[in-house]
Parts: C-alpha cells; sequence; structure tokens
C-alpha cells in the first residue's frame, strides 16, 4: 500500500478561530473528537489532503495571545502551541539550549518553519520528528490543558507511535517547558533521499550534575534514551574508556526497524556514527561551545 | 547603427519578469465559462480484468454530471504503438490504470464521488520484473499486441512483452572479445524516475457544439498532441486546436499525448462542455508516466593500448504497462550506445518491455543518460586494468570528426565538433590529476570525470518552420513553433532575429513566448530533443532571408539600384556601393509608399522551412544516417565520499560543451547548472520504489527525493567552446539534454578512482554505497571507522 492519496481538496470542514484561551478550550471541549488544532498548518493540512485525517472542525489558534509566549521564568523557557520555529530559531536559545535550537534548525526548511510550531511538530507524533528527541534529551515538560484543568507531564512518553499520542481529544498540548540548566548540546540529523532523517540523536550533558541524556530518534516507533547510568559511563576515566562502552552499549541494546528510509544494519551503521560525533562535539570540542 | 554583437551576451530570459511576478498564465491558471471538472478512478491491482464496474451511488453526488468508463471510448492511443486505452475497458495492467472518470462541477464533488465508483477485479498474476517479463510463460501484459498499429521503424513481437527490439551490429564482437587484453564485464541497474516537473499535468479539453475539438493543456508539442488527437478521435487537423500555455516543467513527461484525448471525450460525453483534468502529485506519479527501469548486461574489451575493441551489451528497458515514446528511447540507447567513441565491434541489443508497473515515456536526455552509465564507467575499470589514466584511455578512442564513422555506419563530420577539446578542458578545469586529502581520515576525495555526446532522436522528416512579420514601426514579431518550458528558445530566436536585422533586441517578439495555439504558429514537430534553437532557429533565419529578400526587392525599386546592391542591417536599408542612399527598415515593413502617395510592394512576411538533411531510417542492423548534430560535453566532479556512511558529497563541479556557437550565455550557464542538480537528483537521491504487488511506495515529493538548493552547497565551473557546425543556425547547436547526462557517471567514477569500489546501481544514495563498500572493500570501512573511533580516544583532562 503506498503513502498518499490522490486528492486534490481537503475534506469539507467547519474553521472556527477563537480569540481567547478560554473560548478555544471551550470550542474543543464541546466539538471533542471531531476537531483538530490548526496553527500554521503544515502538517495538519498535508495529513487531511492525504485524508489520513478528516476532521469536522478546524480550530485555529493564531488569534490565541496566551498561545503566543516565548518567555524565559522561574529557570524555565515556555514555548506557546502558536511560537513558529523560525521565532526560536532568532531567539536566545542558541547558546542556552543548543540541543533544541539545532533540532529547530534542522526541521523542514526555512519557508516551513515560518509556519509550523515547536509544539506542531511534536503533536505530529511522526517516529522521524525532530522536536520530540530534542525535548525528550532537554527532559522538558508539557503542559496539556483542557476546558476546566491542565497537567504539566514530561515530554518524555508523550508519544507512543505513529499518529499516537497521549492528549485526549479535549485537550491541546498549550506550552512546552524547558528547564534552563547549564548544559552542552548538539542534535544531529542523517538525512538521505528524504526530508526526513533516517537516523537522529540529540545528545543534552547537564554539567553541573555530570550526567546526560542520548536520545536516539527515527530508528524505531519511539525514541530510544540513553543515560550515562545505563553505559556506566564515568567522567573520571578517560573519554576513549567511556566511548567503547557506548558504542558496547548500542551495539547490544539499539536495534533499529527497517522501512521506507533505511535498512536496519545501515540505521544501526549511522547511529553509531552520529552518536560518537554527537559525544565528541559535546565532550570534546569545548571550544565551539561557546 | 549597432555594431555590437548581442550573442554570447548574458540575456534575461524575456518571459522572465512575467514568470517571477506571477503574471505568466500557465494551463493551470485557466478557466472558462461552464468548465466542470474530472477525477480519475483508479486501479488497486497490478494486473486484472474488470468483472464489472458501478457507479449510481457517484452519480448521486450533488454537483456530478456524469462518470465515463473505458466502454465509452474504446479507441486506442499511442505515439509509436498503440497500446494506450483512453480508460481501462476490460483489464488493467497497473496500479493506478485509469478505469473511470467523474465529471462534476467541482473538484470537491469529483473527488467524493470517485471514491464510490465500485469496480470489481479478478486478479490476475502480475509481471513486475523486466527479466521475469521476457521468460517463455509470463503473463502477458498486452495479449492483442498483434492488433495495435505500428510506426514505421518499430518492432514489438506479438505473444511475448516486447514493445520494440532494436539491433546495431558493427564487424564480429565475439572476434573483437578474443583479441581483447582486458574484458569489462558486469551489470547495470537504473530505476525509475519521475519527471518531478513543478507543474503537474493538467488539461482542458472542450468538445464544442461545432464540433471542433478545443484544448488547453500543459504539453510540451502542440502541434504533435494536435496530430495524435485527430488521429485517435478522428477528426480532421483544422478542426482540432491545441492551446499550449508555457510550461511548468515538460522535461519530456509532456511531450507528446498526455490527458488531452480523454479529456476532449469527457467533454462530448458532458454534454459538450469544458471539463479541466488536474493531477494531484501522487496520481502524477503513480496513473502518469515516469522514465523507464534500464537493465544493461555488458561485456566491453579492450587492447593493452587501450583501444576499445568490442562492445557487446544488452539493454533492457522496462516500458511499464504502455511503452508511450520508451520504443524510441530503447532504440535511442541503441543506436547511440557507442557513445563519444569509435569501437571496433559492436553488438547492441535494446529491448523496451512492459511489465504491469507504470507506464514510463520519454525523459531529457532520451536513453543516454542510460546508455551513458555503463559505457562511461567501463573506461574509468579498463584504464584501471591497463594502468592507464581516465583521460589517456578516451582520447585514445575518441571518435574523429572528418574520419571516424559510428557504428550505424554514420560518418562523423569535420564540423561536428571537437570532442578531445571538450575532454582536455573538463580534466584541466577539474585538475583531474591534483587530488586532495580528505580534512578528515575517514572520508576520502575523488575526482571523476564522464564524456557525453548526443544529437536529437526524431524521426528524418522532423521539420520546422517560421515566419517573420515587420511591423509598422520596426519591430518585428516572430511566429514559431516551439514551446517554452524554461529552456529559453524563444530569446534565444529573438536575440537571432535581433542580430540579423540589427534592431534592439526589445524590438523583437517571439509571439510564442506566451504560448504556441496549433492555429496561429507556424508548425514545429515537436518540442523536444535539444532541437528548437537548431531546427526552428534555422528556419528563422530563412525566414529572415526571405524577409530581406522582399525588403530588397522593394528598396531596388525605390533607390533604383539592383537587387543585390541592397543590404538589410543594423535596422537601415542601404545601398552598398552608394551607402550615403539609405532609408529606415521601418519604411519597408508594409510597402513603400512614395511622397506622392503612391505604394509598391505589401506586407513583409518572411517565411522559412527547414527538414533534416539527408537522414534516413535505421535498418535491421541499426545501419542508416539519422542526425543532424550532435553536441559533446564532459561533466568532471571532485567530491568527498565519508567510507563510514557511504555518503557522497559534491565538492566542485565542471561542465563543458561544444555548442558550436554561443547565443545566449545566461541560459547556456543556466542550462549547464540545472542540468548538473537535475543529474545529482537521479546520481544520488531519486527512485521510485515499488513494493512486490506493484504499488509505488514514493508518490510523493517527501519521501522522493528531489535536489534542494541546500544540496547544491558547491561550485560548478561551466565552459563552453565553439567549433561551428556548418548548417547549424549561426553554427549553433541544441544543449537542453546534454546538461544532465554524464553526471551519474562522473560521480561513479570519482568514487571508483579514490576507492575502487565499483557502483552498478542507481542511485548511489549513502545506504547502497555502504553495502557496495563492506561487499568489495570492507577494509575501506573498517580502516575508516577505527580511524574516526581514534579521533575521539584523546585523554580529556576534567
Amino acid at each position: 500500500m503506498s503513502f498518499g492519496g490522490p486528492y486534490f481538496t481537503l475534506p469539507k470542514f467547519k474553521y472556527l478561530r477563537p480569540d481567547s484561551l478560554e473560548e478555544l478550550l471551550s470550542s474543543l471541549h464541546e466539538h471533542s473528537g471531531n476537531a483538530k488544532i490548526m496553527s500554521g498548518g503544515v502538517g495538519l493540512l498535508a495529513f487531511m489532503k492525504e485524508r489520513l485525517t478528516a476532521p469536522e472542525y478546524v480550530i485555529s489558534i493564531s488569534k490565541v495571545p496566551e498561545l503566543k509566549t516565548l518567555q524565559i521564568k522561574g529557570g524555565v523557557l515556555a514555548v506557546g502551541a502558536n511560537v513558529h520555529l523560525s521565532e526560536l530559531e532568532s531567539s536566545s536559545i542558541k547558546n542556552s539550549l543548543p540541543t533544541l535550537y539545532r533540532a529547530v534548525k534542522n526541521i523542514a526548511d526555512p519557508t516551513i518553519r515560518n509556519m509550523g510550531t515547536l509544539v506542531g511538530d511534536l503533536a505530529e507524533a511522526v517516529p522521524w520528528g525532530d522536536a520530540y528527541p530534542a525535548l525528550i534529551s532537554m527532559e522538558a515538560e508539557a503542559e496539556i490543558s483542557k476546558k476546566s484543568s491542565s497537567r504539566v507531564v514530561p515530554v518524555n512518553g508523550l508519544v507512543l507511535g505513529l499518529g499516537q499520542i497521549n492528549v485526549d481529544d479535549d485537550e491541546i498540548i498549550s506550552r512546552v517547558l524547558i528547564p534552563l540548566r547549564k548544559v552542552r548540546g548538539t542534535y544531529l540529523k542523517f538525512a538521505n533521499g528524504s526530508e526526513y532523517g533516517l537516523a537522529t540523536v540529540a545528545l543534552t550533558y547537564f554539567t553541573e550534575e555530570k550526567r546526560f541524556n542520548l536520545v536516539i530518534g527515527s530508528a524505531s516507533e519511539t525514541p530510544v534514551t540513553i543515560r550515562e547510568s545505563d553505559v556506566d559511563w564515568d567522567f573520571d576515566k578517560d573519554f576513549g574508556t567511556n566511548v567503547e562502552k557506548l558504542e558496547r552499549y548500542l551495539q547490544l541494546n539499539v536495534n533499529p526497524v527497517d522501512d521506507l528510509l533505511a535498512s536496519s544494519d545501515f540505521r544501526k551503521n549511522v547511529i553509531r556514527y552520529l552518536s560518537l560525533q554527537a559525544v565528541k562535539e559535546v565532550f570534546l570540542d569545548e571550544r565551539d561551545q561557546n | 547603427m549597432n555594431s555590437r554583437t548581442i550573442l554570447g551576451e548574458k540575456v534575461p530570459q524575456v518571459d522572465s519578469w512575467l514568470k517571477v511576478t506571477g503574471t505568466l498564465r500557465y494551463s493551470f491558471d485557466i478557466s472558462l465559462p461552464g468548465m466542470l471538472y474530472a477525477k480519475l478512478v483508479t486501479s488497486k491491482y497490478a494486473h486484472a480484468r474488470i468483472r464489472s464496474l458501478s457507479f449510481e451511488e457517484a452519480l448521486k453526488v450533488p454537483g456530478v454530471v456524469a462518470v465515463a468508463t473505458g466502454k465509452d471510448f474504446p479507441f486506442r492511443l499511442g505515439i509509436y504503438v498503440s497500446d494506450r486505452d483512453v480508460l481501462a475497458v476490460n483489464k488493467v495492467r497497473w496500479v493506478g490504470h485509469p478505469v473511470a472518470a467523474v465529471i462534476a462541477t467541482d473538484m470537491s464533488s469529483a473527488e467524493e464521488a470517485a471514491e464510490k465508483v465500485n469496480v470489481d477485479y479478478e486478479p490476475l498474476d502480475p509481471v513486475l520484473d523486466v527479466e521475469k517479463a521476457l521468460e517463455k510463460d509470463a503473463p502477458l501484459v498486452h495479449e492483442d499486441l498483434a492488433d495495435y498499429s505500428v510506426f514505421p521503424g518499430f518492432r514489438p513481437v506479438p505473444g511475448t512483452n516486447i514493445a520494440n527490439e532494436f539491433n546495431l551490429v558493427k564487424g564480429d564482437v565475439e572476434k573483437g572479445l578474443k583479441e581483447s587484453s582486458v574484458v569489462i564485464e558486469d551489470t547495470f541497474k537504473i530505476p525509475q524516475i519521475s519527471h518531478a516537473a513543478m507543474e503537474v499535468q493538467n488539461s482542458i479539453g472542450y468538445w464544442r457544439p461545432d464540433n471542433v475539438v478545443e484544448l488547453w493543456s500543459s504539453v510540451q508539442s502542440p502541434f504533435a498532441t494536435r496530430f495524435l488527437l485527430s488521429k485517435s478521435l478522428g477528426v480532421p487537423l483544422n478542426r482540432v486546436i491545441v492551446h499550449a500555455p508555457p510550461i511548468g516543467g515538460g522535461f519530456g513527461l509532456k511531450a507528446g499525448l498526455g490527458w488531452e484525448a480523454l479529456v476532449a471525450l469527457l467533454s462530448k460525453k458532458a454534454g459538450n462542455r469544458p471539463v479541466k483534468l488536474v493531477l494531484s502529485r501522487a496520481e502524477q506519479m503513480t496513473s502518469a508516466p515516469s522514465r523507464d527501469l534500464f537493465l544493461a548486461k555488458v561485456r566491453a574489451g579492450f587492447s593493452k593500448e587501450g583501444r576499445f575493441l568490442a562492445y557487446k551489451a544488452e539493454f533492457f528497458l522496462d516500458a511499464g504497462a504502455y511503452a508511450d515514446y520508451t520504443v524510441n528511447v530503447a532504440r535511442t540507447a541503441g543506436y547511440s550506445a557507442e557513445g563519444s567513441y569509435e569501437i571496433e565491434n559492436v553488438n547492441v541489443k535494446s529491448l523496451a518491455v512492459y511489465t504491469n508497473k507504470i507506464p514510463t515515456t520519454a525523459m531529457r536526455g532520451f536513453g543516454h543518460p542510460e546508455n551513458h552509465w555503463p559505457l562511461e564507467q567501463i573506461l574509468d575499470r579498463a584504464a584501471h586494468e591497463l594502468k592507464m589514466d581516465p583521460v589517456s584511455i578516451r582520447a585514445v578512442n575518441l571518435l574523429k570528426p572528418g574520419f571516424s564513422e559510428r557504428a550505424t555506419g554514420e560518418k562523423v563530420r569535420e564540423d561536428e565538433g571537437n570532442p578531445e577539446g571538450v575532454l582536455r578542458t573538463a580534466a584541466g578545469l577539474i585538475e583531474i590529476d591534483k587530488v586532495e586529502n580528505p580534512s578528515v581520515p575517514w572520508t576520502v576525495i575523488g575526482k571523476g570525470l564522464s564524456m557525453l555526446v548526443k544529437a536529437p532522436s526524431q524521426p528524418s522528416n522532423a521539420a520546422a518552420s517560421a515566419v517573420v512579420k515587420l511591423n509598422e514601426d520596426g519591430t518585428v514579431d516572430v511566429i514559431t513553433g516551439t514551446g517554452s518550458m524554461g529552456q529559453g528558445t524563444p530569446t534565444g530566436l529573438a536575440m537571432m532575429v535581433a542580430e540579423e536585422f540589427g534592431v534592439p533586441l526589445e524590438s523583437v517578439k517571439v509571439v510564442q513566448t506566451e504560448g504556441v495555439d496549433t492555429d496561429r504558429s507556424a508548425y514545429t514537430w515537436q518540442t523536444v530533443g535539444s532541437r528548437g534553437l537548431f531546427s526552428d532557429g534555422i528556419a528563422v533565419l530563412r525566414a529572415i532571408e526571405d524577409a530581406k529578400g522582399q525588403v530588397k526587392k522593394i528598396a531596388s525599386a525605390v533607390f533604383r539600384v539592383p537587387e543585390d546592391d541592397v543590404e538589410v542591417s543594423g535596422g537601415y536599408v542601404f545601398s552598398r556601393t552608394h551607402p550615403w542612399i539609405r532609408k529606415e527598415l521601418r519604411e519597408f515593413a508594409n510597402g513603400y509608399t512614395f511622397s506622392d502617395g503612391t505604394s509598391i510592394g505589401g506586407p513583409v512576411i518572411g517565411r522559412g522551412s527547414y527538414i533534416p538533411v539527408l537522414n534516413t531510417f535505421l535498418d535491421e542492423k541499426g545501419h542508416g544516417s539519422n542526425t543532424v548534430f550532435h553536441t559533446y560535453g564532459a561533466t568532471a566532479v571532485e567530491v568527498e565520499l565519508n567510507l563510514i556512511t557511504g555518503e557522497i558529497k559534491v565538492l566542485k563541479a565542471v561542465q563543458v560543451f561544444d555548442v558550436g556557437k554561443v547565443i545566449n550565455l545566461l541560459t547556456l550557464i543556466g542550462q549547464a547548472d540545472g542540468g548538473f542538480i537535475m543529474g545529482l537528483g537521479s546520481a544520488l537521491f531519486e527512485e521510485i520504489k515499488f513494493d512486490d504487488s506493484g504499488w509505488v511506495l514514493n508518490p510523493n515529493l517527501t519521501h522522493y527525493y528531489v535536489p534542494r538548493i541546500t544540496d547544491c552547497d558547491f561550485e560548478i565551473k561551466e565552459s563552453f567552446i565553439e567549433t561551428p557546425q556548418k548548417d547549424g543556425p549561426l553554427g549553433a547547436r541544441g544543449i537542453g539534454e546534454h546538461v544532465m547526462i554524464a553526471v551519474a557517471p562522473a560521480i561513479a567514477n570519482a568514487v571508483f578512482n579514490a576507492t575502487g569500489v565499483k557502483m552498478n546501481e542507481l542511485p548511489m544514495s549513502a545506504e547502497k554505497v555502504w553495502r557496495e563498500i563492506m561487499k568489495q572493500k570492507p577494509e575501506l570501512f573498517s580502516k575508516a571507522l577505527k580511524s574516526f573511533q581514534e579521533s575521539l580516544k584523546e585523554v580529556m583532562a576534567e
């Protein structure tokens, strides 16, 4: 079966455009199960064109001011659902949140980043997506709101598989919250013959706590997180020994899938390469991390 | 009077402004009163009988006017072999084969109704592999092949899946191979690729109540479209009108007959209302043609001095469910298999074969990207075995203009070009002997080059014509038949006219810049094959001569001098021997009026015609003389190969072509650069992927990857050699296809020269390259990985 419907038009839908968060959540509650959220629509409209989804209501968040916020407060960067990726690119996160910054730079292309959002990329729940592994590695949280309440959960675990996200029909991810800790980080993506990466690696090293999250995306349905404890990484030992441990761990525990983008053995080879590149960048090339 | 020539200048194409401001209208933009929309219902099986088809539910959808099926239009179409139906009649031959069309007042209703058409299929065994299709008991894609009409020169074989067989024989290839010191033998493969034109196919058909059939369509060659429509619908030529606006990319996809017969017939069915069909990208990639899959089994023999003694090749072109131009692509790949070289003994068999996959058609290069893929790599491999360098082995074997003969028996004229000049220029520009050290030890830098040569692949009577009209103010209108798909032919023709009349470029209008209309354009065979500037250029120059002759006749009476004393140039008409006797050209545009009011002559209408000279058919051994010019070229590259990931990155590219005469330097540079990038796509990324039921897995531009600007972070050096073509317009030759032919083999040769790894299959994706490294030179991988790991093992002081 092929991916891609032959459609030229969108399925019929009613378009709602609330101008406050309250009104938005009310609408969502009312049309729960029959509605989808839209900001730039670069994900949603493509899925609708393919008839992978055909919601009765499309609720735009473009006029909801509360979702436009991009701010640092209390040691946390809050990224509202309607913050476009290009805004993130031009913000100060380049130095403070390098993993996120580099992941954002790797999403699609500059034109799409003007329309697309970080929350949208996350909510698409495509296994080859860039936002999810980066946010996991930075231990981000998601604020999920509905009509009468909201909850904050770790981003890690939010996506269960292709198109499956742990958000109810009457809820939206209103903000992503990324703690600002002293970090070094990077995001590497190996794409060849597709827009999507066949292997992606997000590495965040919390320098004061001496621990890291190495997250491998695109290898399987959900990302794989490797912590320093998983590989018995000893910061007091020489780098070479640690790298060997990481390689052994990858060899034994990370078994990527075969799919349209790559075969599993090639993927495994690239994952090793990217993971080693990532640790090299973060731990050895200190000069480049200013 | 302007004595400076415009030729060789960088002139922006005359429709650039219209394009970038969104003013230019494509057929996609056209809407007509009362127009309806069509949507295709397509097959879900690669091979099946249609048991029944019902559409009552579809008719109930509001806005639906009619549903058409194959039984409504039992005609057969085909440019060379009539193997194509308008809509499937009794059986479907590929996944995506249109079986019905819904006609509705709007696109949404049409799409909704299309889902409500029910088809009951009886699946048949499909044949999905080109070699399996040739086996004795293979399922037949076209059981009725014997009943199809066939254009002379093509030989389908009824009772088999062979759409065409072409043979080229010269000398005794087995003897040649026996005498060879080195024999290179291998199998090469190129998958199907998509033209990926930005503008999808779209057509509006209008079967008028007066039985004139009018089309607006995104087509390259409206006269060919008109002819094929006339033939298949049984309507006289002058009652078929094809409007061909400029198109958003053709590349061969839109060369002949696309969906025009279907929409014309749908229009009739819908009560003589215009019907528009627009394909979605997915439909473009599953229901419309792609380029052939190419399989080549070759054996090549060389003497110890590097002389190319023998070339034995079998080409299998997977033509899909209907062959369209591919029967000719197979023929062309066959007769030009030797490329730029004189080979003593040749035996090439080239087959176009039907399978139950998407149909195929012409694509830029027409069999040459295919046949150059094995040929140019064989030379580098032979050089390696003989301890020669890639430039020397080519120099030994290059065709010698004025002396050589091709395997077809065609003599290589002295003015055909300078292949050795092209070769050495390319080698020099890429500095092929100087290979840099890589920046890191797990990558390697390689350089490679490939020659190319191509002639237009066209019938021996592929004609062109042109009309040149002088307006009362001295401006000039040029009427041609050649289409606009970004290749800039109208601009080139305008430059020639400006040059020849000595008027500013702005004074010249090529009317067909904004579209070709068969009723209002001069005939040309087709806008294909890199023939436009050459064929239509010759016609235009003849039209100019004719116009000048008319002016001279009138001027002779006005000046009272003999006709052969009159000169027309620089915007003036004057006596050559008495140059102070002169008047502006515009005074003669509409005849000449004397001071007392008497007038002589009349409107100046120059007329020019062209037909290929001394071209013949090719016989059963492939012998004959069937070309009008050859353009030689070379592509050279410097690449960086990551030995761990297999990723190839182009660092530098060189494009060299012997164009005869540089008309528009800007267009030439654009073609050289754009062609390189298009070639890069099929070299590294592009591949239509199928599953084992014949479904296309990647009918979208997300997973069918076409190069983006971010993939083009390298410099391209262009060089144009001018060995004038004696019978070319101002000495010029065509270039449209040549620019992408040699890219893939040049890159493969770079990889081979750097590593010894042979890449037989395209695309050279990272995974494919990695696998070949692991298979052929695993030590390169392990060494690279080790050096990468070593680079990490620096002791880190915390």
